[in-house]
């Protein structure tokens, strides 16, 4: 049975003409001397030339980035393999450096031969001041979230609440450590139990930890550890022997002072 | 022909207090080792505290070299506590990744420490 088409008007060539210039984007073509030829309105405009300045020229010259007649220039490489590539970039207009990420990929003919390539452009400076911003505010978050508090004489507990990545692990670990030379403790406690997920990687970063505290002069006392987290520790096949554990920051106080020798008592 | 660095030994009460100096090579490393146990040996020490504040940077070499005197020591019966290492100091040697068996080393916060835990 024949499916009959409706009065669709399908894009003749003016059509298409406008709906690639229409694209708010750069999109380009080169051929195979990685010369520019074909260009649409968006990329006219970016670069702010006229169309004769561009056609024909190589595009290395009109473009201006970092990675110009370099190896990493993506185009070369899908002009050489035929695989599309993509990659981060920033081109110098008017003295501006834009960041970008470019999309390149193969033109064949009908022998399916590569006669050139296509590229199209984004612009992402407005995404790289999301990511700067992002980082600012992980900076924040990280300054905020390690203060290691004296606790008693002798004794510092640092409470940890989140996510435990090697970063902050490391930022955990220098904050840690200069406390440490700063007070002269000799018992620090590190409570986990506002850390959500304790894997092998963050068992890991913990152990880690206790050995640089050790290394000071230091116990380091892990508390806060849970139920879960405990069977959790164990399934994985942590070693946690050269560790003091403890359930309760409490408990991890009362073990404290047992190290430093001392006794509570009531009046 | 003692052009090593300078380092110094001082001796309190049968405790030997061993300043490692911030310029270990490969070869005053030996050198430091062999004179701290000889000492140990001759002047009946019974403790000896090893003090890292000069220290700049324990490479894999030279934290196994503390290592190994530490142990010599035991054999000769003398305790010893490593003291004053700083926190940069320690980090890079995390960094390093070599599984670090700490279980054979005492360490004391500060000098202090280090005397009371040897009494």
């Amino acid at each position: 049975m024949e499916v009959t088409k409706q009065n669709i008007t399908l894009a003749d060539e003016l059509l298409q003409q406008q709906i690639l210039n229409q694209i708010p984007t750069t999109v380009m073509a080169v051929d195979k001397n990685m010369n520019i030829i074909y260009i649409n309105d968006a990329g006219i405009k970016i670069l702010s030339k006229n169309m004769n300045e561009i056609i024909g020229k190589p595009c290395c010259e009109i473009f201006n980035s970092s990675h110009c007649n370099t190896e990493e220039c993506r185009m070369k490489r899908v002009l050489a393999t035929g695989v599309p590539y993509s990659a981060r970039n920033e081109i110098t207009i008017n003295n501006q450096i834009i960041p970008i990420e470019y999309y390149a990929v193969p033109l064949k003919n009908d022998k399916d031969e590569i006669i050139g390539g296509l590229e199209y452009v984004l612009d992402i400076t407005e995404r790289v001041q999301y990511e700067e911003r992002l980082r600012e505010q992980s900076y924040t978050i990280r300054q905020m979230s390690t203060p290691t508090i004296k606790l008693w004489d002798g004794v510092l507990v640092l409470p940890i609440v989140g996510v435990v990545d090697s970063m902050r692990a490391q930022h955990m670990m220098e904050s840690m450590l200069t406390k440490i030379v700063e007070t002269y403790s000799k018992v620090i406690i590190l409570d986990i139990q506002g850390v959500a997920a304790v894997d092998t990687a963050v068992a890991n970063h913990l152990i880690k930890i206790t050995k640089a505290t050790k290394l000071m002069g230091c116990d380091c006392i892990l508390s806060g550890i849970s139920p879960a987290v405990a069977q959790t520790i164990i399934h994985l096949g942590v070693d946690m022997d050269s560790v003091k554990t403890r359930s309760t920051l409490s408990d991890a106080l009362e073990e404290a002072f047992t190290i430093l020798k001392y006794e509570v008592i009531k009046k | 022909m003692d052009k090593d660095s300078y380092n110094s030994f001082t001796a309190i009460n049968n405790i030997m207090i061993v300043s490692i100096s911030c310029e270990m090579t490969d070869d005053n490393t030996k050198t430091l080792l062999d004179k701290v146990t000889e000492n140990a040996y001759k002047n009946d020490v019974k403790g000896v505290i090893l003090n890292f504040s000069e220290v700049t940077m324990l490479d894999t070499y030279l934290f196994k070299s503390f290592k190994d005197l530490t142990s010599a020591l035991v054999l000769l019966g003398v305790e010893s506590i490593w003291v004053g290492l700083k926190p940069g100091v320690v980090s890079a040697l995390m960094d390093l990744g070599i599984d670090l068996d700490l279980k054979k080393i005492k360490t004391a916060v500060n000098l202090d420490e280090g005397l009371a835990k040897l009494k």
